[in-house]
C-alpha cells in the first residue's frame, strides 16, 4: 500500500493558505484581475456555443407545442398594437405637459452589453450569471440587467474589476420595488420564489390583481429606473380570512439561454 | 533539463486553464442535467490513477485557485475542496480499489464526488462564517438534487473516459503473467 507522504501533502495545503491569505490582504488583486481580463473572451465564446446547443435542444423539444404557440402571440401581438397606440397618444402628451410646466426629463439611463459567461450550479442557494465586465466599466451592486428585449432578467449583486455576478429575477435573494399596472396601481416588493417564479407579497385584499396584469419596476428604488417589465401575473392568492393577498408573477424574459443581457447605467 | 522543467510548468498550466475555461463557462451553460457533470473530478480521478498523487494534488492546486479567482464564491472553497477530494481518493484507490478496473473507478468516482460535495459545503461554511455572511450553498433540496445528478452524470463520463484511455493507452490494460 502506497504510504502519503504528509509533508507533500502540508505543502500543498500551506501553499493553499497562503494563497487565501494573500487574497483576503489583497496582494493578489493584479494577477486575478489579469487572468479576469485574459480568460472573459475565452469564457464568453464557450458559453455562447453551450448556450447554442441549449437553444438548439430546446426549439427540439418545442417544435409540438409551435402552433398554439403562435395562435396565442398572434392574438397578444393584436392586443400589443392597440395598447401601443394608445401609448405614443399618452407619450406625446406627456412631453407637452412637460413642456408647459418646464418639468426636466429624468436623466436617461445608459445601456451597457454584456456577455454572460458563466451560471450558478444548482446546489447553490441563489441562482446567478456572471458577466464579463466589472467595477472599471462602471458596473456596481443594485443596477438593472435587462434582456435584449428589455424585459428585467436580475440585478447586480457582486462586481469584481472585470467581471460581475447578478441575480436572476426569480431567485430568492432578488428583489424589486415593483407596481401592478391595475387601477390601484398596487405597489410592493418583488422577489424570485424557489427559482421559478416571481412572488409580490402584502398586497391589501382590497386592491383588485387580475391574471394578466403587467408588473413593472415603480422607480422607488435609485439605481432601477421606473417602467421596466418584470412579468406578468399568473395567480392571485388569497385567503378568506387574511388581511393580505399575494401575487403569483411568471418572468417574461428566457431566462434559461440567456448569451447577452445589458446593464442600466445612471 | 531545466527547459524541460519549465515546458512541463507551461503544459500543466495551460491544461489547468483548459478545465477550468470549460468547467465555469461550457457546462453550465448545456442544456437539461448536464450542467451537472463535474469534469474537473473525473479528469483529477484519472490523472491520480495514472500518474500519481504528486500530479494530481499539483492540478488540484492550478485548477482550485483558477477557479476561486474567476469564481464569485469564498475564495479558497475550490482549491480546499479539491485538495481534500484528491487525498480521499488517493487513500481509497491504494487502500481498497488496488486493480484498474471500470468498476474501481466507478466506484472511486461515485466516492469521490461524495467526498468532493461534502468537503465544498464544509468548507463554505466555514469560510462564510469568519466572513460573517450566510452560506453559499445547499445542503437539502436543489443540494441533494445537485448531488445525484452529479453521481449518475460523473459516473457515465467516467465509463465514457476509461473506454477512451483504453483506446489511446496500455495504462488501464490489465497484464496477464504467462508460464
Amino acid at each position: 500500500m502506497k504510504k502519503v507522504k504528509w509533508k507533500r501533502v502540508g505543502y500543498f495545503g500551506a501553499v493553499i493558505g497562503l494563497l487565501v491569505f494573500f487574497h483576503y490582504l489583497n496582494l493578489l488583486d493584479p494577477l486575478e484581475s489579469r487572468l479576469q481580463r485574459l480568460a472573459n473572451p475565452a469564457l464568453a465564446r464557450l458559453h455562447g456555443f453551450a448556450a447554442g446547443a441549449s437553444r438548439l435542444y430546446s426549439q427540439q423539444t418545442d417544435r409540438r407545442d409551435l402552433q398554439t404557440v403562435v395562435a396565442e402571440l398572434e392574438g397578444q401581438v393584436n392586443r400589443l398594437l392597440e395598447e401601443n397606440a394608445n401609448l405614443k397618444s399618452l407619450e406625446e402628451e406627456n412631453e407637452r405637459l412637460r413642456g408647459f410646466l418646464d418639468f426636466a426629463a429624468p436623466a436617461p439611463y445608459r445601456r451597457l452589453m454584456l456577455n454572460v459567461v458563466g451560471k450558478s450550479d444548482l446546489g447553490q442557494a441563489n441562482q446567478s450569471i456572471t458577466l464579463d465586465r466589472g467595477s472599471q466599466d462602471g458596473l456596481r451592486p443594485g443596477l438593472a440587467i435587462v434582456s435584449q428585449d428589455g424585459i428585467i432578467v436580475g440585478k447586480i449583486t457582486k462586481t469584481k474589476e472585470h467581471s460581475a455576478e447578478a441575480c436572476l429575477v426569480t431567485s430568492n435573494d432578488c428583489q424589486f420595488a415593483a407596481a401592478i399596472q391595475n387601477q390601484d396601481r398596487t405597489v410592493g416588493l418583488v422577489r424570485g420564489d424557489l427559482g421559478l417564479t416571481v412572488k409580490m407579497e402584502l398586497i391589501p385584499q382590497s386592491e383588485q390583481i387580475k391574471s394578466g396584469m403587467t408588473v413593472v419596476s415603480s422607480g422607488l428604488e435609485q439605481s432601477v429606473p421606473r417602467g421596466l417589465v418584470i412579468g406578468r401575473v399568473e395567480e392571485a392568492v388569497r385567503e378568506n380570512n387574511e388581511l393580505w393577498q399575494a401575487a403569483r408573477i411568471a418572468s417574461l424574459a428566457k431566462l434559461d439561454n440567456l448569451s447577452i443581457v445589458a446593464a442600466l447605467v445612471p | 533539463m531545466k527547459y524541460r522543467h519549465y515546458f512541463k510548468a507551461i503544459v500543466y498550466l495551460a491544461v489547468a486553464a483548459a478545465f477550468v475555461l470549460l468547467a465555469a463557462a461550457f457546462v453550465p451553460g448545456l442544456p437539461g442535467w448536464l450542467p451537472q457533470t463535474d469534469l474537473v473530478l473525473v479528469f483529477l480521478l484519472f490523472v491520480l490513477a495514472l500518474s500519481g498523487l504528486k500530479p494530481a494534488l499539483l492540478f488540484a492546486l492550478l485548477i482550485g485557485y483558477l477557479s476561486d479567482s474567476l469564481s464569485f464564491l469564498p475564495f479558497g472553497l475550490h482549491a480546499f475542496s479539491l485538495l481534500i477530494a484528491v487525498l480521499a481518493s488517493f487513500f481509497l484507490l491504494t487502500s481498497f480499489l488496488t486493480n484498474r478496473s471500470l468498476y474501481s473507478f466507478l466506484a472511486l468516482t461515485v466516492f469521490a464526488t461524495i467526498v468532493l460535495w461534502l468537503s465544498e459545503r464544509l468548507v463554505d461554511l466555514v469560510l462564510s462564517s469568519l466572513a460573517g455572511q450566510d452560506s453559499h450553498l445547499l445542503w437539502l433540496g436543489g443540494g441533494l438534487v445537485s448531488l445525484l445528478a452529479k453521481l449518475v452524470l460523473n459516473s457515465v463520463l467516467v465509463v465514457v473516459s476509461f473506454q477512451l484511455v483504453n483506446f489511446l493507452t496500455h495504462k488501464l490494460k490489465p497484464v496477464f503473467l504467462a508460464r
